[in-house]
């Protein structure tokens, strides 16, 4: 069953697709956050709040060249960490990523702490009503292998 | 990385010498790395850092990364 938020026009318009997450340590599940996601098809990855990354105790794995708003430059793209995370969608039926390489970067930090890109979205069809105030979700995957 | 020295540096550097030797057998997939030890080449992440927490323990530093003939550079907007 697709994940159906419905705001007011306004609402949407001025907060975007905005969705609940649960991140956690994939090797401590005790460790967890569960903060608001802007469902953000500018992004490539999922990325987070690196104060988040440090709370749920994620151990760094990697590193991602990115490039953020403010740079103007191919060459301003810089090294961000890439930590392990295990995700999940309370409250709805989308099915979660037992581990997944998700980005710290320090570029929000106001109503949400969780950018998630189009790593994630490329397992989900969107859809976006921006008259209705209505966005919804649905996963597309069965059994493969990154679902629980 | 932002002059915090990167706990993976050693891992990065390993990466660095053999990428071009790992490209001709395994473009794309990911290795798992530890100091100059490698837990092999997976098709997915998931199954990489399975490897790697298996190998070496979870909380040891190992590097997951794929292996691709440039270095991509994602955008974030």
């Amino acid at each position: 069953m697709p994940l159906i938020v419905t705001l007011t026009a306004d609402d949407l318009l001025r907060n975007g697709p905005i969705l609940k997450i649960e991140i956690g340590n994939p090797s401590d599940p005790s460790r967890v956050a569960r903060v608001n996601a802007l469902v953000d098809t500018g992004a490539a990855f999922t990325a987070i709040n690196p104060r988040l990354a440090h709370n749920c105790g994620l151990i760094q794995r990697g590193q991602k060249k990115i490039h953020v708003p403010g740079n103007t430059r191919p060459e301003d793209a810089r090294a961000y960490p890439e930590f392990a995370a295990s995700l999940r969608f309370p409250g709805s039926d989308l099915l979660s990523f037992r581990v997944h390489g998700i980005i710290a970067c320090p570029i929000f930090e106001t109503q949400f702490s969780c950018l998630i890109g189009r790593d994630i979205l490329k397992y989900w069809e969107l859809t976006y009503s921006g008259a209705l105030g209505q966005f919804s979700i649905k996963d597309s995957r069965n059994q493969s292998p990154e679902s629980d | 990385m932002s002059g915090a020295q990167n706990p993976l540096d050693r891992e990065l550097a390993f990466f660095e010498r053999h990428k071009s030797e790992w490209l001709n057998n395994h473009e794309n997939q990911f290795v798992v790395v530890a100091g100059d030890k490698i837990a092999g080449f997976y098709v997915d992440y998931e199954s990489a850092w399975d490897a790697g927490t298996k190998e070496f323990g979870h909380q040891a530093n190992f590097l997951i990364k794929q292996i691709c003939q440039h270095e991509p550079v994602y955008f974030l907007y």
